[in-house]
């Protein structure tokens, strides 16, 4: 007798099905994992208490290493620690813009963005994550070119906006080339790969995954951000805070940093137990994890608070990054260059140290 | 009685050939795979790698890599707990959608001042692809879930007022004559004609929803998506473990499809008159 | 209760692609009280908008039609409709179809319910109230309408061609159930049809309208509906075939 039961009673039914689906959907999911809980590497601070807003991406440095070893909640056992997982600087750098995280990562070209009009974000730098070296690589399909100069009119990819993308203009005007000269075609960093097998692509200058698969392909690396690094245009991955957030939670800010400078001791000396974490959080074997640090530099806390690096010459590596995003239609104006020194802040370092 | 009696015919010889079809794509597939048509070769994972993936995506597994920790299915969420965030975003952007969307179409579709104001914005809406403005929408309203909802939520709505306006619109002249006859009310008329009437419309606008949903709920997910099944997808395909998306895509798949025939099956219970009235 | 109609100097044309389309010309008109009006008419000749008018769904371009002294401004409670084509809402049982009505004005649930099965029984539909409009045959529907109709307890009842669709045994049942609703209740009854054999059979008047622009071209009181006899021996009556004679000639002259 369906028939005999009216919509009403329908509805009803479907209610009752939508009460019992919908709490078991708002159940809490994941779980912690255990295991890699380490105690507080120093006394914990126990008065800081509130939500602590992180955006991360998966690279190959401290920062995974903080979040995987849960050094951040170890030490301020009463805070909310938040991680939210990224896949690009220029995805963070939205981030702040929304106001949504209060400490993120992105590369020096991403955030010299941030610090430009027009998005001009009250944001400051604290922190240089790594500096970026063999990591970020020009490969070369075997026999197409042994340098630069070479590559002129073949097709080079690179994810627009990068770090990789400000190391290859670099290198070509390095090398007193005009970067019209070449094809240079913008792609995501997975697209690549499929692209050079497809046969489109000659060259890329781009990081690990696709980096080494290049190389397994054939590819040889003929260039690096290293060069052009030590040519006097390193590329940073650098660590960013609101402005507000810097100014109301120092003590916050200091055990992060703290934090950041304990996994930078423990990749420079106890590379294995750091590659294990990387290979947890970045998804690669602890092989891959320890090759990689050899391609990035990592600076203790003491060390980037100098002139050498937060001081001062950082202030002036985002200026140079400016000019060149403003080439690029990146940002529409170079701000003056105090706002570049004034946009890093080296006292949250300095505290760790 | 005589459908469902070829039902119970047509059935199992439906299935068999399912079976059979699906028992050969995956053969084919193999071989493709194996064959490496397509370098890299990670770019054409296996049935079985794809499987894998699927496995250790569901379950406590060891890291490998030269690391033996065991850690919870992907990015500490195992991937069914990736499927249910991801459904509950849609289902909250739906819902808003409905709760939105219907009220709106009966307005617009009953007062004709108010859908030839809000017709074209509506139009607009619908045809912007969800991408196009999700950038917008993190700026307005953060990262977190309420940007993704919001973005659901209006890619579900101008299909469900749609729909709906078009239900109202084809309700029978003689239908509402008949209940005004019986004193029915301006409100009654709403209730007890114009709405019940619209249902099949309603939830036909509600199957495209969620449709639409499907494919925006990845978009949504590319920017802080995790947990979320789109996210994962995404995640994963920048990390090179081709398989693992595959594996989620494949349950995005099969989770629209039994989403659908939910629906379908509400459209039997809730309208069965449809199609015979 | 039932209610007169009275309607004065009506007229009435459409507006259509061509021009205006005269659909009514100067009708007058006087039904009583209780009456039985059968109308009937060549197809097209406005017979549909006549009745749409007293129902108050269309406008008419000039005149008036009052019921029961009130002018007509809008559909009412007062006048029920039995379309042409069944207007049962499929999402309700026939029971819950026939209990709207009462339902629309606030009655309780049980009282609606027993109103419903009542008038259901009375169209012999007992053993559908369970079911769904569209599991119902086509004279089923029409009974179900006609009983939605008088559980809505009009002082008039409007039926467009209620039997049109139907074969000729259903309908001469439902004919001679018409009759005993309208001996039993006293109702006013508009009664629209294609056949004269209806008319006359039914109605205690007849009307004719004229091919368009419809007026009224016969008006004449018919005694048959009143009398106690079988369908059969009525219909065999001499008087019966000599006015449905004088209908006839007055369709189609
Ligand atoms: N909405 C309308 N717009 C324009 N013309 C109309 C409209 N409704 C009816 N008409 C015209 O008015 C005339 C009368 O129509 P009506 O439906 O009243 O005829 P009828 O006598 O009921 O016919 P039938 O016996 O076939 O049902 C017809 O010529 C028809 O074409
Ligand atoms: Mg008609």
């Amino acid at each position: 007798m369906k028939t005999s039961r009216t919509l009403s009673r329908r509805i009803g039914g479907l209610a009752a099905v939508a009460a019992v689906v919908l709490p078991l959907s708002a159940c809490s999911l994941g779980e912690d994992t255990e295991a890699a809980a380490s105690d507080c590497p120093w006394t914990a601070d126990e008065s800081v208490t509130g939500t602590v807003r992180i955006g991360y991406q998966k690279i190959p440095n401290g920062d995974v290493v903080v979040k995987d070893q849960k050094i951040l909640e170890n030490c301020l056992p009463k805070a909310t620690i938040e991680w939210n997982n990224f896949a690009s600087g220029g995805d963070v750098v939205q981030a702040f813009g929304a106001g949504s995280i209060d400490i993120g990562l992105a590369g020096s070209s991403p955030s010299t963005k941030a610090l430009s009009a027009p998005l001009d974000l009250p944001v400051k730098v604290i922190w240089i994550h790594d500096v970026i070296g063999e990591a970020e690589s020009l490969v070369v399909r075997d026999g197409v070119a042994t340098d630069i100069t070479g590559l002129k009119g073949k097709t080079i990819a690179t994810p627009f906006g990068s770090t990789a993308h400000y190391s290859l203009l670099q290198a070509i005007t390095d090398a007193g080339e005009d970067p019209a000269d070449y094809k240079l075609i913008n792609s995501e960093p997975e697209q690549i790969a499929p692209a050079w097998a497809n046969g489109d692509i000659d060259a890329a200058w781009i990081w690990d995954p696709t980096l080494s698969e290049l190389e397994k392909q054939g590819g040889t690396v003929i260039l690096s951000s290293k060069d052009t690094a030590e040519a006097g245009k390193p590329t940073y991955d650098l660590g960013l805070a609101s402005d507000t957030f810097i100014e109301e939670n120092p003590k916050v800010l200091e055990a992060w940093a703290k934090a950041q400078d304990y996994a930078v001791d423990q990749i420079l000396g106890d590379p294995d137990k750091a590659a294990e974490s990387v290979a947890v959080e970045v998804g690669v074997s602890t092989d891959e994890a320890k090759a990689q640090f050899a391609g990035l530099t990592y600076l203790r806390a003491s060390e980037q608070a100098t002139d050498a690096w937060l001081g001062e010459k950082l202030g002036a590596d985002l200026l140079a990054t400016a000019q060149f995003l403003l080439a690029q239609d990146g940002i529409t104006a170079v701000a003056p260059a105090a706002t570049y020194s004034d946009g890093v802040d080296a006292d949250v370092a300095a505290s760790a140290g | 009685m005589s459908s469902s009696h070829l039902e119970a015919v047509r059935g199992p010889r439906r299935w068999l050939g399912l079976l059979a079809s699906l028992v050969v794509l995956l053969a084919v597939w193999s071989v493709v795979a194996a064959a490496d048509l397509v370098e890299p070769h990670y770019l054409t994972p296996s049935p079985l790698e794809v499987w894998d993936a699927f496995v250790r995506a569901n379950s406590h597994h060891a890291v490998g890599g030269g690391v033996d920790r065991v850690v919870r299915g992907e990015e500490n969420y195992y991937l069914w707990e990736h499927l249910v965030v991801s459904l509950r975003r849609i289902g909250l952007g739906l819902g808003l959608g409905v709760v939105v969307g219907v009220p709106l179409g009966l307005l617009m579709g009953t007062v004709r001042w108010v859908g030839d104001l809000a017709g074209p914005y509506v139009d607009f809406l619908r045809s912007l692809p969800p991408l196009a403005y999700i950038g917008f929408l993190v700026a307005w309203f953060g990262i977190y879930d309420a940007s993704k909802v919001w973005l659901l939520f209006l890619a579900a709505f101008p299909p469900i007022t749609l729909a709906t306006i078009n239900g109202v619109r084809g309700v029978r002249q003689d239908q509402l004559n008949a209940a005004r006859s019986l004193g029915a009310s301006g409100l009654q008329l709403q209730t007890q004609v114009i709405i019940p009437a619209t249902l099949p419309d309603i939830l036909s606008g509600l199957r495209v929803a969620v449709g639409f949903a499907w494919t925006t709920v990845v978009a949504a997910e590319l920017v802080n998506g995790l947990p979320g099944i789109g996210g994962l997808a995404y995640l994963s395909g920048t990390q090179n473990k081709i398989a693992l998306s595959v594996a989620c895509i494949l349950v995005i798949g099969l989770t629209a499809i039994a989403l659908d025939a939910v629906i379908r099956t509400i459209e039997k219970l809730v309208v069965p008159w449809r199609g015979k009235a | 209760m039932s209610k007169g109609i009275d309607v004065a100097g009506l007229e009435h044309s459409f507006r259509a692609r061509g021009g205006a389309v005269p659909a009514l010309d100067r009708i007058d008109l006087a039904i009583e009280p209780g009456e039985l009006v059968t109308l009937a008419g060549p197809s097209g000749c406005g017979k549909t908008t006549f009745l749409r008018m007293i129902a108050g769904f269309v406008a008419p371009s000039s005149g008036t039609i009052t019921v029961g002294g009130t002018t007509v401004r809008g559909p009412g409670v007062d006048r029920g409709v039995v379309f042409q084509q069944p207007t049962l809402y499929p999402w309700l049982d026939v029971r819950r179809n026939v209990a709207l009505g009462p339902k629309l004005r606030g009655v309780g649930k049980a009282e609606r319910r027993a109103t419903a099965d009542r008038y259901l029984s009375l169209v012999g539909l007992s053993d559908a109230a369970d079911r769904r409009p569209y599991e119902l045959s086509g004279g089923m529907q029409q009974r179900a309408q006609i009983a939605r109709v008088l559980a809505g307890d009009p002082e008039v009842v409007l039926m467009d061609e209620p039997y049109g669709a139907l074969d000729a045994l259903t309908r001469e049942r439902l004919q001679n159930e018409l009759l005993t609703l309208w001996r039993e209740t006293g109702k006013t009854i508009l009664f629209i049809t294609h056949s004269v054999d209806e008319a006359v059979f039914l109605g205690s008047r007849v009307l004719v309208m004229s091919p368009r622009p419809g007026r009224i071209v016969l008006d004449e009181k018919v005694p048959f509906s009143s009398r106690s006899l079988a369908p059969d021996e009525i219909r065999a009556l001499p008087e019966f075939a000599e006015t449905a004679a004088r209908v006839r000639a007055a369709i189609a002259p």
